[in-house]
């Protein structure tokens, strides 16, 4: 077998007669025909093309992975300011205390894996109920991002998750024993029901509005 | 026939048609195994979401239910309960529990009173209920006012393609919730 010998020469285009540079070509024109010859080139411009567009075909699919992150923290703490909204207006309305109201939330969040600086408790005056005040229970967490991680460092941005509840439908009241008068625009109605007491007694019981 | 095959080799050594489909061969599996883990990465993140949103919707109804211990658990855990290779759990003031275990629900009285309130803690992810205490009275550790609590909590199956993939461990995720009754 021949090696490869037969392959042409490139041809080198003769300086022009009268030229500067007829002595011969200098390391400048030398490396300036070879940057001339690498910009005409085209072999290898899909590998070139492809590693060029990998990192940002990376970046998206990166952005994918946060995206989907970031969603599912999002309905965990939407849930969380859910049962903490209801945990809070229940205690307001039980005692009209703000400490107690702001305990019962946190308590929730806690419990649900939150941190007790990571929920915000308030009544909201904007929301009207029938009766007693809306408590507004505001989440917010940081979660940290991986992709700022591989450039410089820590980023996280905050995922917010608010909700509102309210004792609007009155509270219930179950008489044993007792005799309640009422007075200032109270009233009565029959949607609540009997819960069993741990001694058996039990009596009639009336929904306050 | 030597010489036949070698000239024939070195005329497609010299031949640059077709070289866009070849390097299109090289980066093509590249491209395939992105996709791949975009689609892995898509539905890790829709089974996660969806468990979470059947673990809100069981802990809503609970909210809202006015049933006993037992009856409550069991009404959630038809909300909860998912495919055979699925598990969940319901427990209703560490008195009540119902437990989804692939197969079948199963439900069972715990040593708890269903009328009394606790002071649970989260530790590690584990709720601890410790003992019962007064309703009206406020909890040692914390401060806050005992209640009756409601403990969800579901894993769903995810088969990865690259298994220990961006946020699924073990194939497998998990919702869990703790929400206060009235």
């Amino acid at each position: 077998m021949k090696p490869f010998s037969k392959r042409k020469p490139i041809p080198q285009r003769s300086p022009e007669p009268g030229s500067v540079r007829s002595t011969g070509p200098s390391r400048y024109t030398r490396s300036k025909s070879a940057m001339a010859g690498l910009a005409r080139d085209e072999s290898g411009a899909v590998a070139i093309i492809t590693g060029l567009t990998i990192p940002v075909l990376l970046g998206f699919a990166g952005l994918a992975v946060e995206y989907g992150q970031i969603v599912g923290v999002r309905a965990e703490a939407q849930r969380t300011a859910d049962f903490a909204s209801h945990a809070a207006a229940v205690a307001y309305s039980r005692s009209s205390d703000l400490t107690e109201m702001t305990d019962a939330a946190r308590a929730v969040a806690r419990l649900n894996g939150f941190r007790d600086t990571e929920i915000d408790v308030g009544l909201d005056p904007s929301v009207s109920t029938a009766s007693v005040a809306a408590v507004r229970a505001t989440i917010t967490t940081p979660k940290p991002l991986d992709l700022p991680r591989l450039v410089d460092g820590d980023t996280s941005v905050d995922v917010v998750a608010s909700a509102v509840a309210g004792g609007g439908s009155g509270g219930c009241l179950q008489l044993i024993g007792a005799e309640v008068t009422m007075s200032g625009g109270t009233s009565v109605a029959s949607e609540c029901k009997s819960l069993p007491q741990p001694d058996g007694g039990g009596g009639p019981v009336v929904l306050l509005r | 026939m030597n010489r036949h095959v070698t000239r024939r080799i070195r005329k497609l050594l010299g031949d640059t048609r077709g070289s866009i489909a070849v390097e299109f061969a090289l980066v093509a599996p590249v491209l395939m195994i992105m996709l791949a883990g975009v689609i892995d990465v898509g539905s890790a993140a829709y089974a996660r979401l969806s468990l979470q949103s059947r673990v809100t919707t069981a802990g809503e109804f609970a909210l809202m239910a006015d049933l006993d211990a037992d009856a409550l658990a069991e009404s959630a855990m038809g909300l909860l309960r998912g495919r055979a290779s699925e598990t969940a759990e319901v427990v209703v003031n560490n008195a009540a529990k119902a437990k989804w275990d692939g197969s079948e629900v199963t439900t069972q009285s715990l040593s708890g009173d269903a009328m009394a309130c606790y002071c649970p803690t989260r530790s590690d992810g584990q709720i601890e209920w410790g003992s019962s205490v007064g309703c009206e009275t406020s909890c040692d550790t914390s401060g806050d006012s005992a209640g009756r609590f409601v403990q969800i909590s579901a894993t769903a199956d995810h088969v990865s393609i690259f298994p220990g993939y961006a946020f699924i461990d073990g194939d497998m995720v998990r919702a869990s919730a703790v929400l206060r009754l009235n």
